[in-house]
């Protein structure tokens, strides 16, 4: 028989409570936090030598492998002083002085995922001006679900010579990736099928 | 001492073998628990002002609004919103910009501290004779937008 574990809201019966009623379900995924990541990446010192005026560009990431073997679900924060945080994409640009607002630089700050590693990283333009030293400090969240990769919809909704049905094949004058001439198969190669018009 | 724990595998999975993703949950894995969520808005102030800096009129929207947790750390958060006026429908998840160019300075600055997420909005457009504020009201508007907060510190 199978057995469930179900904690319910205050003032909710667990064995008869709705979903959203629930703190927790052993029938529903929970988001499982995997590791978090206190770190920093730091922008160097970086001189502004183009004699065009033209902007300058720096790029730098920090690597993590989390071992999980898909590629998983996570968060991203970054923590601009005094614990003051704010969830990434981080960008900014700050004018130089309000007398020369054009000589600016910022960057990006932000996440790649895989099924191995989640890199972090940081992108500089700069224009007219020095960069100084500066210290991105982030918060990542990596969590033991994966960020599954979904496959391609079913797109017969879009017309009558749309047809694909994935994992259980099914030909006929229907089949066919979207076609160039709707309404007329003319040329279609898929794999080891061919078919001619 | 034994280590208990408290598992849950998906179906056709046996719990005592099955791999972390293949788990519902577990106890040896912390999760996000939700101290508080509910709903926010604020109102954006329209303000039409000349920038000496950049030499042009610019069309401006500001808010700012906050919503108070008293959980003494900075928490895990989420934050979506929409502008309805501007013709968002549909509540997008909002995380951090901030755009200082000449072309209409903007942020969107969301942050978590020991007392309080706060919201802070500023939409900027430069005056253009062609499309001078891209469909957007002369006048004040409302965002509104809802909120979790979680008990799990950030730090």
């Amino acid at each position: 028989m199978k057995q469930v574990l179900r904690i319910a809201k205050e003032n909710y019966d667990a064995k008869t409570a709705p979903p959203d009623k629930l703190l927790l379900n052993s029938d529903q995924e929970c988001i499982k936090i995997n590791s978090k990541i206190v770190d920093s990446i730091t922008i160097p010192n970086l001189i502004y030598n183009r004699t065009d005026g033209g902007w300058s560009v720096w790029s730098g990431y920090k690597d993590y492998y989390h071992n999980l073997g898909f590629v998983p679900v996570f968060r991203f924060f970054t923590n601009q002083g005094n614990n003051t945080i704010t969830e990434a994409p981080y960008f900014s640009t700050f004018p130089k002085s309000e007398s020369n607002p054009f000589n600016t630089w910022g960057y990006s700050v932000y996440c790649f995922v895989d099924n191995q590693k989640v890199r972090i990283q940081a992108d500089v333009i700069y224009t007219r001006i020095n960069v100084p030293q500066t210290v991105l400090n982030y918060i990542l969240f990596i969590f033991a679900n994966p960020l599954d990769i979904l496959p391609l919809p079913r797109v017969s909704s879009e017309g009558p010579w749309l047809d694909v049905v994935y994992a259980d094949m099914t030909l006929g004058v229907n089949f066919s990736k979207p076609s160039p001439t709707p309404g007329i198969i003319k040329d279609a190669n898929y794999g080891d099928l061919s078919f001619g018009g | 001492m034994t280590d208990y724990v408290i598992a849950s595998s998906k179906e056709l999975h046996d719990v005592k073998k099955a791999s972390l993703k293949d788990l519902n949950f577990t106890s040896q894995k912390n999760l996000f628990k939700i101290q508080q969520h509910g709903t926010w808005s604020m109102t954006l102030y329209y303000s039409y002002y000349y920038n000496s800096i950049y030499g042009y009129y610019y069309h401006k929207w500001e808010g700012q609004t906050s919503i108070t947790h008293n959980l003494d750390f900075a928490p895990t958060f989420e934050v979506w919103g929409r502008v309805e006026d501007w013709g968002e429908n549909n509540y997008q998840k909002w995380t951090y910009y901030y755009y200082a160019t000449a072309s209409g300075p903007k942020y969107r600055i969301i942050e978590s501290n020991s007392s309080n997420i706060t919201i802070k909005y500023l939409e900027q457009l430069r005056e253009n004779l062609y499309n001078p504020q891209y469909g957007h009201p002369l006048q004040n508007v409302t965002i509104d937008g809802i909120y979790s907060i979680y008990v799990d510190p950030i730090l």
